[in-house]
C-alpha cells in the first residue's frame, strides 16, 4: 500500500473499484484536502461508439457545462450540503481535465461522501440546462473584459490554429446552444467512470477507514458501460504562424511570446524532466537572477512583477509562454528571442547550480499544506509518475537536458507572439473560441 | 480537534514585538515584518515609494542582480516587499519564506534571511535620486494596472468615493499626484525616522522555539527606538453621509457595482464589541456558501452573474460587489436592500444560521494552518491591542443570538454605491 516516501511523510496507493487513489496522511493537522480528478477536459470532443466505430463530436464547452450542472441536484445546490458540514468545495475544467476541489477540518467521511455525490450523481433537467447556457454565456461575455485571458488564447491560436487547444474551455454562445440533457447524459457516463478518475487526498484520517468507505460509496453509484466510448486524446505539436496585434480595454501593451515543444508526446520521468528542464531553461536566460532581468528590469523594458514565464507541460502537448506589460512590445521580444539565443554550454553550466538550488526548494514548497500536497499528488498522477519522481529528476537533471529544450522549444522557429494593445472602445468580440 | 501550535508574542522594545507560531507542520519557516503606521494623506504616497525603494536591495547586495541571487541562493526562498492596508493602517511589508534547516544539509540559513531583512530595513542603499526616479514611474505604472482587474477598481473606487477624507479613503499605493516632489534624501529621513517611532511587528511561523530564536531577534530588530509611541487611530464609527451613486463610463462588457454601507461595528480589543454577529451577519448575507445574496439574485432571480459581500472590521464597513448588466443596476441595489431589511426584521432560518456558525467554525479554526491568513488575523490584533485567538473569537461567535443579528443590522446604513458601466 505503501508505494512512496517523501520528505518524511508516506505516500499510500490504492486501486478501490477501479479508481486511483493516492493519500498522504498527516497527523496532527486540522486541514484535510481532498481532489477528485476527472481525465476529461475541453479538447475531449469525440465520441466513439462501442459496436461500430462511429465517431460522433460533442459540441466545444461539453465539459465545463457538465461540471457546471453536477452542481445541481433535486434538493438544490450541493454547495449549501457542504457549507454546512463547515466544508469548502470548488471545481474547474482545463483543456484535458475536470478537477473537483474539497477542504475541511472536520467530517471528512461525510465530505468526501459528498464529494462524490457531486460528481458522480447527475441530475438534468431542461430547465437547468436554459438557464446554464444563460450563465456560462454571460461568462463567456465576462472573460472579454479579462485582457490577460483574451490575450493567452489568442497566442495559443497563433501556436495550434484553430483547434480545441486555442478555444476558452467554456466554448462559445454557438456551441453551448447546441448542448441539451443527452449530451451531458452520455458524457457523464463515458467520462466519469472510475477508471477515467482519481482521488487524491491529505490529512489526519485513518487511511483503512477511509478506504473502506470510499469503496462502498463508489458502489452506490456503479453503473453499466455507457455503449460509447472515450476516443484517444492524438498529441498536438505546434505549428506556430506570426499573429496580429490585438486592440483590448487594457492599461499598457502587454505581450505574451508562445514557444511549443517539438517533442510533445512524453509521459513519466520523461514528462517532468521535460518540465523541468524548459523552467530551469526559462530560470537561466530569463528569471530574476538573470543578466536579461537586470538589464531590462533598470532600462524600463520590464517591471518585476509584470513579468514571467510559465511551462504547461502535459501528456499530449507542451508549451511555455514569456512575457508580460510593457511599453515596448517588439523590443521585448527581440531581447527575449537574444537572451534565449545566448545561452550556451557555457553560460548554462556556469547558472545551473544556482538554478537547481531555487528549484529544490520550490519543490519542497509544492508539499507544504494539505491542498498543495493533494495538487502535487494529483499533477504527479496524472503525469504517469510517482511524487519522488520530481525529486530524482531535480538531482539527476544536467547542462545536456537544458541544452535541449532550449533547441527544440525555445528557440525562434517554435514561437508565436501575442501582441495586445490598448484600446479606449471595444471592437467587436475577439475572434477566440471558434469551434467548428 | 488538534492543537495548532502554540503561540507567543514578546515585546523586543518599545513598539517592537516579535510575534511566533511554533508549529511543526511546515516545511519552511515563514517571517513577515511589518512596520505600521496611521493613514494619512500625503505620509502614505511618502510610505509607498520607501517601500519600493527598500526593495532596491542593501549595501551588501546592491542591485536587483545581486538581490535576486542571494535570495535564489537561500533554496529559493520567496521573498516581497509591499505596501499595505488593513482598517486605518498602512503598513510595510518584508516577507520572507525559507526551507527548514530540518529538510537540508545546509545550518544558518534562517539566521542569513533575517539578517537580510534587518538590512533591508535599515540600511537604506536603495534611497537613490536614480532609483526613485525609476520607482516613480513604476509605482505609477502599478496603480493605472489596477483598471485591468475590473472587480478590484471598481472596489477600490467605492471605497474612494465613499471615505473621501477618511483614512480608509486612501490607498496604500499612494497617490502618484505627490510623487513628483519626493527627494531621495528626505525620502529615507522620512522612512528612517519611522523605523525608529512605528509599530513593528515581526511574525515567525515555523518548527521554531522562541528560546531559538529571541535571543536572535534581539540581536537584529532592537535599536534606538522613541520612547513615545504615537497612539493608535481611535476606533470610531462613522455616520453615513448622504446617500450616493457614483456612475463611471469605461470599456467594458459587463458592468461591476460595488455597494457601500457603514455598520456601527467597532471592532475592539475588549472583547465586547459586535464583531461576531456583524462577522455572521456578513455570511448569510453575502459571504462564501449558500448566501442569501446568492440564493436570491442570483440563482431565483438570475440578476447578476456573482454576487458577493464582504467587511472591513477595522473601519467597521460593509461591501456588497456584483457583476451585472447595467440596466439591472436599480434592482439590484433595491433587491440587496430588501435583504437587508428582512435581516433587520430578524428573519432568520434556523438552517441558515446553522450553516453560517458551521462555516465560520471551519474559518476560525482552520486559520491555524492557512499562514497568509493566520498573519493577517494576528497583525490586526496586535494593531487594536487585542490578544483574542481564532478559538476564542469562535466561542464569541457561538454565543451570538437572533437579537444580536437584528441589533446589528439594525446599524447597517446604506451609503455609496458605486456603477462601472460600459458604452
Amino acid at each position: 500500500m505503501i508505494a512512496d516516501a517523501l520528505l518524511g511523510e508516506e505516500v499510500y496507493r490504492s486501486r478501490l473499484g477501479g479508481l486511483d487513489v493516492w493519500a498522504v496522511p498527516r497527523p496532527g493537522s486540522r486541514q484535510k484536502a481532498a481532489v477528485l480528478y476527472i481525465d476529461y477536459g475541453s479538447v475531449d470532443l469525440h465520441l466513439r461508439a462501442r459496436d461500430s466505430g462511429q465517431v460522433q463530436t460533442t459540441p466545444a464547452g461539453t465539459a465545463h457545462f457538465l461540471e457546471h450542472r453536477l452542481f445541481a441536484k433535486p434538493y438544490g445546490d450541493i454547495t449549501e450540503q457542504i457549507s454546512r458540514l463547515g466544508g469548502d468545495v470548488n471545481a474547474s475544467t482545463s483543456f484535458t481535465s475536470t478537477t473537483f476541489y474539497l477542504t475541511c477540518i472536520e467530517h471528512f467521511a461525510a465530505h468526501l461522501d459528498l464529494l462524490f455525490e457531486l460528481a458522480l450523481d447527475l441530475h438534468v433537467l431542461p430547465a437547468g440546462v436554459a438557464q446554464e447556457r444563460e450563465i456560462i454565456d454571460h461568462e463567456l461575455q465576462i472573460s472579454c473584459d479579462d485582457p490577460e485571458w483574451i490575450g493567452f488564447l489568442h497566442g495559443l491560436e497563433g501556436l495550434y490554429q484553430n483547434g480545441p487547444l486555442a478555444w476558452d474551455m467554456a466554448g462559445t454562445r454557438e456551441s453551448i446552444g447546441r448542448i441539451d440533457e443527452d449530451m451531458l447524459t452520455r458524457c457523464h457516463e463515458v467520462f466519469y467512470r472510475p477508471e477515467y478518475m482519481g482521488l487524491y487526498l491529505c490529512g489526519d484520517f485513518d487511511v483503512e477507514a477511509t478506504y473502506a468507505a470510499v469503496e462502498s460509496t463508489l458502489l452506490k453509484y456503479s453503473r453499466p458501460r455507457s455503449a460509447w466510448d472515450r476516443v484517444e486524446r492524438p498529441v498536438v505539436l505546434p505549428t506556430p504562424q506570426p499573429l496580429g496585434a490585438l486592440a483590448l480595454p487594457v492599461s499598457r501593451p502587454y505581450t505574451l511570446l508562445f514557444f511549443g515543444d517539438d517533442k510533445a508526446g512524453q509521459s513519466g520521468r520523461d514528462l517532468l524532466l521535460r518540465e523541468l528542464a524548459l523552467e530551469l531553461a526559462l530560470d537561466i536566460a530569463l528569471g530574476p537572477a538573470s543578466d536579461f532581468f537586470a538589464t531590462h528590469y533598470e532600462d524600463g523594458l520590464i517591471d518585476g512583477d509584470a513579468f514571467g514565464a510559465e511551462v504547461y507541460a502535459e501528456q499530449t502537448f507542451c508549451f511555455c509562454t514569456v512575457g508580460g506589460y510593457t511599453q515596448q512590445s517588439d523590443r521585448l521580444c527581440e531581447e527575449i528571442n537574444a537572451a534565449l539565443a545566448s545561452l550556451d554550454e557555457r553560460a548554462v553550466a556556469a547558472d545551473l547550480g544556482r538554478a537547481k538550488r531555487k528549484a529544490y526548494g520550490l519543490l519542497l514548497r509544492a508539499w507544504e499544506q494539505t491542498e498543495d500536497v493533494v495538487d502535487m499528488l494529483c499533477s504527479a498522477a496524472v503525469s504517469g509518475a510517482a511524487p519522488s519522481v520530481y525529486f530524482d529528476v531535480h538531482e539527476q537533471i544536467a547542462v545536456g537536458d537544458i541544452l535541449d529544450v532550449l533547441e527544440s522549444c525555445l528557440s525562434p522557429a517554435h514561437l508565436s507572439a501575442m501582441q495586445c494593445s490598448p484600446a479606449s472602445v471595444l471592437g467587436p468580440l475577439v475572434p477566440t473560441g471558434r469551434a467548428e | 480537534m488538534h492543537t495548532a501550535g502554540e503561540f507567543t508574542r514578546v515585546q523586543l522594545a518599545d513598539g517592537v514585538y516579535l510575534h511566533l507560531h511554533s508549529i511543526g507542520l511546515y516545511k519552511t519557516v515563514r517571517v513577515d515584518v511589518c512596520l505600521s503606521t496611521p493613514l494619512c494623506a500625503p505620509r502614505h504616497s511618502l510610505v509607498a515609494l520607501s517601500s519600493r525603494l527598500l526593495a532596491r536591495g542593501t549595501h551588501k547586495l546592491p542591485n536587483v542582480q545581486s538581490l535576486n541571487r542571494f535570495i535564489d541562493d537561500l533554496y529559493g526562498a520567496h521573498y516581497s516587499v509591499q505596501v499595505d492596508r488593513l482598517g486605518e493602517y498602512q503598513f510595510v511589508h518584508l516577507c520572507l519564506e525559507v526551507i527548514d534547516e530540518n529538510f537540508l544539509g545546509e545550518k544558518g540559513i534562517l539566521a542569513r534571511g533575517l539578517t537580510f531583512l534587518r538590512d533591508v530595513l535599515r540600511d537604506g542603499n536603495g534611497f537613490q535620486p536614480d532609483c526613485l526616479e525609476r520607482e516613480k514611474q513604476r509605482l505609477a505604472r502599478q496603480i493605472a494596472d489596477g483598471f485591468n482587474d475590473k472587480l478590484g477598481y471598481a472596489q477600490r473606487r467605492c471605497s474612494e468615493e465613499m471615505c473621501r477624507g477618511e483614512p480608509t479613503g486612501l490607498s496604500p499605493l499612494g497617490n502618484p499626484a505627490d510623487f513628483a516632489t519626493v527627494q531621495a534624501d528626505e525620502l529615507w529621513a522620512f522612512h528612517r525616522e519611522r523605523t525608529a517611532t512605528d509599530r513593528l511587528d515581526i511574525f515567525v511561523s515555523g518548527d521554531v522555539r522562541l528560546e531559538q530564536i529571541q535571543p536572535l531577534m534581539e540581536s537584529l530588530f532592537t535599536w534606538k527606538r522613541a520612547a513615545n509611541q504615537p497612539q493608535p487611530p481611535p476606533q470610531r464609527p462613522r455616520r453615513a453621509g448622504l446617500r450616493r451613486e457614483v456612475f463611471e463610463c469605461q470599456a467594458v462588457r459587463e458592468a461591476k457595482v460595488v455597494l457601500g454601507y457603514r455598520t456601527q461595528v467597532a471592532y475592539g480589543a475588549d472583547g465586547t464589541d459586535d464583531y461576531p454577529a456583524l462577522a455572521f451577519l456578513n455570511l448569510m448575507l453575502g459571504g462564501d456558501g449558500p448566501s442569501r445574496l446568492f440564493k436570491h439574485l442570483r440563482e431565483e432571480e438570475g440578476l447578476c452573474y456573482y454576487i458577493s459581500s464582504h467587511i472591513e472590521a477595522l473601519s467597521g464597513l460593509l461591501f456588497v460587489a456584483a457583476g451585472i448588466e447595467a440596466t439591472a443596476y436599480p434592482k439590484v441595489r433595491d433587491k440587496v436592500e430588501q435583504e437587508l431589511q428582512t435581516l433587520r426584521a430578524g428573519v432568520f432560518d434556523c438552517r441558515e444560521i446553522e450553516a453560517a456558525r458551521h462555516l465560520l467554525r471551519a474559518r476560525l479554526l482552520g486559520l491555524a494552518e492557512d499562514r497568509e491568513g493566520f498573519f493577517r488575523y494576528q497583525l490586526r490584533e496586535g494593531l487594536t491591542g487585542g490578544s483574542q485567538s481564532p478559538e476564542t473569537l469562535w466561542q464569541r461567535i457561538e454565543q451570538v443570538g437572533v437579537e444580536d443579528l437584528t441589533r446589528v443590522a439594525d446599524g447597517i446604513v446604506a451609503d455609496t454605491a458605486f456603477l462601472l458601466h460600459g458604452t
